[in-house]
């Protein structure tokens, strides 16, 4: 059925929406600003490539160009 | 790329279902896409339901698509050149990157790495663009085009080290070390000649690990090349 990898390459674009509307919504109800969280971005993104990375179960299975 | 079912002869198709690469033989139509053996749909399905338009980049050659138009539309409005490609999701992605970057610049937030960011949007600028002609180019002559594909290999296969993921992530944390004020980035900057150290090290050790690594990154290149070709 649904393998691991697939689940986080559907579940990509949702959560860095999730954290870009999180950093939004800290920058208007909370004193840390969006000029110090947007690192954060970056961060979730670097993760969820890494997960991604950690679940591909071989070299075949995700990576036939 | 290859029939999954028939290694010798290649893809003319790909399941819509599951991805499945399929050649003449394997392929079935239904609903006005192709699926693999297993995914099709039954008969009765395909006359209640309308065609499918989402699959993004039909395994047929289009003539009728403008690298050139792709190219112009990308420089000229973020986002539009992959919206030109029917990858309307990484359209929105792009333009996304593009006005974080504006807004980062513009917010007085880069705390002295104006000049990093300016180039940074010149380069997303110009990516996007080229991007937008490189799939052009794909689409034209009928090569599968992913919705999120680009121009580095996100799927690289093998068990290369995901330097990548892991810059970006140490990147993403000295970043927010610097706009927080915990450490400003000015006084982890003055160690960068420890860069050049660590890469020097990293060099020596790939050299005396023996040759099974090199092998494999030197095999890999060659094989994508022969499947472009064919």
């Amino acid at each position: 059925m649904i393998s691991g990898n697939e689940l986080i390459r559907a579940i990509r674009g949702p959560i860095i929406l999730i954290t870009v509307g999180t950093l939004f919504a800290l920058d208007h109800m909370t004193p840390y600003g969006f000029q110090q969280t947007w690192p954060v971005i970056l961060i979730v993104v670097g993760l969820l490539t890494l997960a991604g990375r950690a679940t591909r179960s071989g070299p075949t299975a995700g990576g036939v160009a | 790329m290859n029939c999954l079912n028939h290694p010798e002869v290649p893809a003319a198709a790909f399941c819509r279902s599951c991805g499945k690469p399929l050649c003449e033989e394997c392929k079935r139509a239904a609903q006005g896409t192709v699926y693999c053996e297993e995914h099709v749909p039954a008969a009765t399905a395909s006359a209640a339901r309308p065609a499918a338009p989402i699959y993004s980049g039909p395994p047929v050659a289009d003539p009728s698509v403008s690298p050139g138009l792709a190219f112009g539309l990308g420089l000229i409005v973020p986002g539009v050149g992959a919206i030109y490609n029917g990858q309307y999701a990484k359209g929105l992605v792009h333009a996304i990157i593009f006005g974080l970057l504006i807004s980062i610049i513009s917010s007085g937030s880069a705390r002295g790495l104006e000049p990093l960011f300016g180039i940074l949007i010149a380069v997303w600028v110009f990516y996007m663009a080229i991007e937008a002609h490189h799939t052009a180019v794909k689409r034209r002559a009928g090569q599968p085009v992913d919705e999120f594909s680009s121009l580095i290999d996100l799927h690289t296969r093998g068990s290369r080290f995901p330097a990548g993921a892991l810059v970006l992530i140490l990147v993403g944390v000295l970043l927010l070390l610097n706009t927080t004020d915990i450490i400003p980035l000015e006084r982890i900057l003055k160690y960068w000649p420890i860069l050049l150290i660590v890469l020097g090290v990293y060099l020596l050790i790939a050299r005396l690990s023996g040759t099974a690594q090199a092998d494999g990154s030197a095999e890999n290149p060659p094989k994508e090349v022969q499947h472009d070709q064919r």
